[in-house]
């Protein structure tokens, strides 16, 4: 079990140190960073007092830049494809193992992201829930990662980035599409877009506007990314093998 | 293996053929190009093929259905007796792609090391592979660099070593030798007939005569997706010009010049299967 496991932790040991060492991590951290020394410089001129300002402008920076992140990565447009190369796909380990190691070791490179910017945030302010936004701001990352890396599967780089993050920006608002009250056409078109989009606005911290409380979040995106993920490593075996890129 | 049954060659392709769409000028997919057709090719144990043939006909083509990287639309491309898309098959092939991509992040050594450990080396043989690879290509000096910072030059014999890592049965390089240094180029050659002689079947793409001489016994050459010439090195090189223009193409220019789809003079493609 294991000899047949080391190839693609080796895989996924590879895509993270691509998302490590050349899509900018550590700047994402160091910006991370900035933002919450900026915030706490200027909380003394706000009328804040408890280090609102700079876990806002810590959690804004490390939402913007995860999302960049995993969209960079996800889609391809950042690295290429990774360890999926022409070279190492003639290797004996399936085409879907290798996709499923570069999630892996993107999603591994992400985590470390919300990580950083968890404990960046904690240092800066005294807010509470610091742990609960920066485990929802890991699940919304992943999310947008298996939407970008199912896009890279089925399609190209230049093509699965926007799509991307198309999909992740209307996934902040699926949840005003129209429920079983629609009529005509309307009904069975949003019944779909609510099963393809995920539903981010689920995913925000329970104390704002659509957040669920943290095991539903968490379930939801568990089942989202799972579905996602099967999906693209299903189709992209055939699709490599009839476009050859 | 039973008396009088022979065995499958290494490397086979019987009556190849894939096509790509092509759009039209409204943007849709209007026909298809077949960049492979019909195409017949074995190579034996122990034995360098080059695969020659002008730019754009078909060469990479055929590697990559060889390499099972890409499906073919009919025909049979196989790789150790079993269709070359199955696991068994990329167990006992090395592949160098045309294009130098390696995963991001990676120095040299990490990509020779993540490459033994996906052809199923483990701990300490992966490492001693990967040196041993990265020896035979004088790849000492680059070890710690990314490929993406190293020349074309280097990038190329870090494909290469990818490729003889791991001492496969069956290697298939898509003009392994492009943008080497004279010096490179003799320890590339090298290494490639060093595989073959203790017994791997050797498919590589050339477009440079001297590397041919060097390191091949038969040539295959291809035209649009089709086999139109082959034959012992030797032979070929014998053969008589056909008057073309005298400039520089050497016996290799000529024999393509000479045996194009509608040139006439060339092979039978189902007599050329083997040299």
């Amino acid at each position: 079990m294991t000899r047949r496991w080391l190839p693609v932790a080796s895989a996924a040991l590879a895509g993270f140190r691509g998302l490590a060492r050349e899509g900018g991590l550590v700047g994402s951290v160091g910006l991370v960073a900035a933002a919450v020394a900026a915030g706490m410089a200027l909380t003394p001129a706000s009328v804040d007092d408890g280090g609102r300002l700079a876990a806002d402008l810590g959690w804004g920076a490390a939402g913007l830049l995860g999302w960049i992140l995993a969209l960079g990565h996800g889609s391809g447009v950042v690295g290429g494809g990774g360890v999926v190369a022409p070279a190492v796909l003639a290797r004996p380990i399936s085409p879907s193992a290798l996709l499923f190691a570069r999630f892996a070791g993107h999603a591994g490179g992400l985590v470390v992201h919300a990580a950083a910017a968890t404990l960046l945030v904690g240092l800066g302010s005294s807010g509470s829930g610091t742990l609960l936004t920066g485990w929802l701001l890991g699940l919304r990352l992943l999310v947008v990662l298996s939407v970008a890396t199912a896009l890279f599967a089925l399609s190209r780089p230049a093509l699965a980035a926007p799509l991307a993050a198309a999909v992740s920006s209307a996934g902040w608002l699926s949840h005003r599409l129209p429920g079983p009250e629609a009529e005509g056409w309307l009904r069975p078109a949003a019944a779909v877009a609510r099963r393809i989009l995920p539903d981010l606005s689920r995913l925000d911290h329970p104390g704002f506007g659509q957040g669920a409380p943290p095991g539903d979040a968490t379930l939801y995106a568990a089942l989202y990314v799972a579905g996602v993920l099967l999906v693209a490593t299903a189709a992209f075996p055939a699709v490599l093998r009839r476009s050859g890129r | 293996m039973t008396p009088g049954r022979r065995r499958e060659p290494e490397i086979l392709a019987r009556r190849l053929t894939r096509s790509f769409p092509v759009r039209g000028r409204s943007g849709w997919r209007a026909r298809r190009r077949f960049a492979v057709r019909e195409l017949d090719l074995a190579v034996e144990a122990g034995e360098v093929v080059a695969l020659v043939g002008e730019n754009g006909s078909g060469k990479t083509t055929t590697l990559r259905l060889l390499a099972g990287l890409l499906a073919p639309d009919s025909g049979d491309a196989r790789i150790a007796g079993c269709p070359a898309t199955f696991p068994a098959a990329r167990r006992r092939l090395g592949f160098a792609a045309e294009e130098d991509r390696f995963p991001g992040g990676l120095d040299v050594r990490g990509v020779l090391r993540l490459h033994a450990s996906l052809a199923g080396l483990r701990g300490s043989e992966a490492k001693a592979a990967a040196t041993r690879a990265a020896a035979a290509l004088d790849l000492g000096p680059w070890l710690s660099r990314r490929p993406s910072r190293c020349s074309r030059g280097v990038r190329r014999r870090v494909s290469l070593a990818q490729a003889i890592l791991g001492r496969p049965a069956i290697l298939v390089l898509d003009e392994p030798f492009t943008g080497l240094d004279p010096v490179a180029r003799g320890r590339a050659f090298v290494a490639v007939r060093r595989s073959a002689d203790r017994g791997a079947a050797v498919l590589v793409s050339l477009h440079d005569e001297r590397a041919v001489e060097a390191i091949a016994e038969r040539v295959v050459a291809i035209a649009a997706g089709t086999v139109v010439a082959a034959g012992p090195v030797e032979e070929l090189r014998r053969r008589p010009r056909a008057g073309g223009p005298e400039d520089g193409a050497g016996w290799l220019g000529d024999l393509l010049r000479s045996s194009g789809p509608n040139r006439g003079g060339g092979d039978p493609p189902a007599s050329v299967a083997r040299g």
